[in-house]
């Protein structure tokens, strides 16, 4: 029978590991670790947010005011001069246009070629498909300047379309490449019941393949939309005014000559998180099911 | 309702993967078959043998290489499956996860535009037909698979298409509800009376559910016949393989044709009966005969044309025993009833049913007996 004496049977590794696994189911040093992991990930953005209220005083101060207290006056001064005499306005608008469209464009056409790529074959369909994921390869500093050149003779310079252009080019490829696992992980059987039962190529996809691949739709658009919403450096270099200036960009202009206006770049790192956030809380279950399709059979 | 001759019909139908013939596999190889209205058919043979092949050829799921398919007098290769207005049972059901199973059920006839109101009679019929009434709002995956295999159904006779497709349908169900769904879609078949072809690599559905079972290997088809001839007068020793389970007993040996003698070192036997004239007198054969054919008896008697043999094994089903049974060093089954009493290592004589012996020929395999010639 067995009884609890019976460890004692087996070797000294076994009774180390048993001790060491007691250890971690232990809550206390479970909830310990968790919180520690939390405290980690989330304190610079709870540091982000707390310095958005301060004074420049207040966020040198030392030692550092982790409770906030150097507090602006009115409290959300900060946010306010960013939008009236900063620009931020524009800069917003200008993001959310630029990336709004961008994921429009991405998701409509990335989805089309990814079901075709997982569903019908053509001539040399392996090296175009190799192709589109080739020109992601190259590193995007190394288009900075051809870019540059061919924006200016096409007249696009400091234009929000540029940006638009950029963006779509540099996440076609991943998107294409991403919905088409995820058409693979739909079997086509299910195609080919909806051709019988009598429906045509677009009507199979629009009524049951798309609907089935919404999870990876949500995640190709929150993934498209967040790195066109953060991107800074070909809008740095394609951009000049109000006009097409993004949030990235203009966070930058806190950083001037002789200081680096601190509480001003807190609150446009605090207004350029929060669709991330909004988009990560409410989407995250798709986000994750989306990205790992096809890893796992489900 | 006119009367036709055939309602379906492959004519020289071949399906090569690949570029051609020589670098290529030849998945179905010119195959001819005519299938009458209201006719059930059978595709039976092992994997990879072109059954499923030839099932998504008629359904316009796959091209074909040569040859053409007639529905209705009409030749519908060029055609995609919408148009062939044909209904297809899937392995996987391959029912749609995000729809309802009414919805499911529905959507062939609203892809076809037909009115609302006949599409909610139609619905409610067909789910009444197959008692699955009260899942309609119910998601696929809320179901048993016995279930999901009947919304596939419904979803196929919903329409009233010209053709019903079945592949591998009952293959995914645990084997109690196999064979109760095997009842039922005979049922369902009686009642709705559609031409249809099922592909199978269960003998026992070929044999319960067509009116025609279509044995097929390689490509080929080996054998069209209903399902007792097929089991009866197999034309060639594959098809005499595949059908019975035990499966038949098979012994190398020599026959005379004059005498009518068969020889082989075990055992010298009578199959005069049934042979062919042949001019070679005397061939090398392959002698059949199936484990419920081969009688023993206890007590090893004088009986005539009997064999000595021990028994190695004795599995007792039930309503039967199987024995496996050897001798020299040939190891044969034998299906006998329970009651007798029988134990291993026996010592018993065996006799094969004069009347159901099968010879074929040992390199071709192809069948001798007088009726290969006249019935295929």
């Amino acid at each position: 029978m067995a009884t609890k004496d019976d460890v004692s049977t087996f070797g000294l590794g076994y009774r180390f590991t048993a001790a060491v696994s007691r250890l971690f189911i232990n809550r206390v040093v479970i909830i310990l670790t968790l919180l520690a992991l939390i405290g980690f990930f989330v304190f610079p953005i709870y540091w982000t947010f707390a310095s958005s209220i301060k004074t420049l005083i207040g966020i040198h101060a030392f030692p550092p005011e982790f409770i906030p207290q150097t507090l602006i006056e009115p409290v959300y001064k900060n946010y306010v001069d960013l939008w009236t005499i900063r620009s931020f306005n524009y800069f917003t608008l200008n993001s959310l246009i630029v990336a709004a469209t961008t994921t429009v464009i991405v998701v409509i056409f990335g989805t089309l070629a990814g079901y075709g790529f997982s569903r019908f074959r053509f001539p040399f369909d392996d090296y175009v498909f190799i192709g589109i994921l080739a020109a992601r390869l190259l590193p995007p500093i190394g288009m900075l300047v051809p870019f540059y050149r061919l924006f200016a003779e096409l007249g696009l310079i400091n234009s929000r379309l540029a940006l638009v252009m950029v963006y779509t080019y540099l996440n076609l490829p991943l998107v294409v490449w991403l919905m088409r696992n995820y058409f693979i992980s739909i079997p086509t059987d299910i195609d080919e019941a909806a051709y019988v039962d009598g429906a045509t190529r677009f009507q199979t996809f629009k009524d049951v393949i798309l609907p089935l691949a919404k999870p990876g739709v949500a995640a190709v658009a929150i993934l498209t939309f967040l790195f066109s919403w953060r991107e800074f450096l070909f809008a740095l270099v394609l951009t000049f005014t109000n006009d097409s200036t993004t949030l990235p960009v203009g966070a930058m202009m806190m950083v001037e000559d002789v200081v680096i206006l601190w509480n001003y770049l807190a609150a446009a790192g605090a207004i350029a998180m929060v669709p991330a956030l909004f988009f990560v809380v409410l989407f995250q279950r798709h986000i994750v099911s989306g990205l790992t399709a096809g890893a796992v059979k489900g | 309702m006119s009367l036709k001759k055939s309602y379906l019909e492959l004519k020289d139908l071949t399906k090569i993967f690949g570029e051609n013939r020589e670098s290529g596999v030849t998945a179905v190889d010119r195959m001819n078959l005519n299938i009458e209205q209201g006719e059930f058919i059978v595709f039976v043979g092992p994997s990879g043998c072109g059954k499923t092949t030839t099932l998504r050829m008629i359904a316009g799921l796959e091209s074909i290489t040569e040859g053409a398919i007639l529905i209705d007098d009409e030749d519908v290769v060029n055609q995609p499956p919408r148009e062939r207005d044909i209904a297809m049972v899937f392995q996987s059901y391959a029912l749609y996860p995000h729809m309802t199973v009414g919805d499911n059920m529905e959507y062939p006839l609203r892809v076809r535009g037909v009115d609302k109101t006949v599409r909610r009679k139609r619905v409610e019929e067909s789910a009444q037909l197959l008692g699955i009434k009260n899942l309609l709002d119910r998601k696929p995956k809320e179901l048993s698979g016995g279930q999901q295999q009947r919304v596939a159904l419904g979803r196929a006779i919903v329409r009233e298409p010209k053709v019903f497709l079945f592949d591998e349908p009952l293959s995914n169900l645990d084997a109690k509800l196999r064979v109760q769904m095997r009842t039922e879609l005979n049922r369902l078949h009686n009642k709705i009376g559609k031409t249809s072809i099922y592909v199978t690599h269960d003998q026992a559905e070929a044999m319960t559910l067509g009116d025609r079972v279509v044995v097929m290997n390689d490509g080929h088809i080996q054998q069209v016949a209903p399902p007792q001839m097929i089991y009866d007068f197999p034309v060639n020793r594959f098809v005499a393989s595949f059908v019975g389970s035990p499966q038949m007993n098979f012994f190398e040996g020599s026959y005379n044709f004059k005498s009518g003698i068969f020889n082989s070192y075990m055992m010298n036997l009578n199959v005069s009966e049934s042979s062919i004239e042949d001019k070679i007198e005397k061939r090398k054969v392959t002698l059949g005969v199936r484990p419920e054919d081969i009688d023993i008896r206890l007590n090893s008697g004088d009986a005539e044309d009997s064999i000595d043999a021990t028994i190695l094994v004795v599995e007792k089903m039930g309503s039967e025993f199987f024995l496996t049974l050897q001798t020299g060093n040939v190891e044969y089954k034998a299906i006998v009833d329970p009651e007798s009493d029988i134990q291993r290592g026996d010592e018993v004589s065996v006799i094969f049913d004069p009347e159901k012996l099968h010879l074929f020929d040992f390199d071709t395999g192809e069948s001798l007996m007088e009726w290969s010639q006249v019935g295929n």
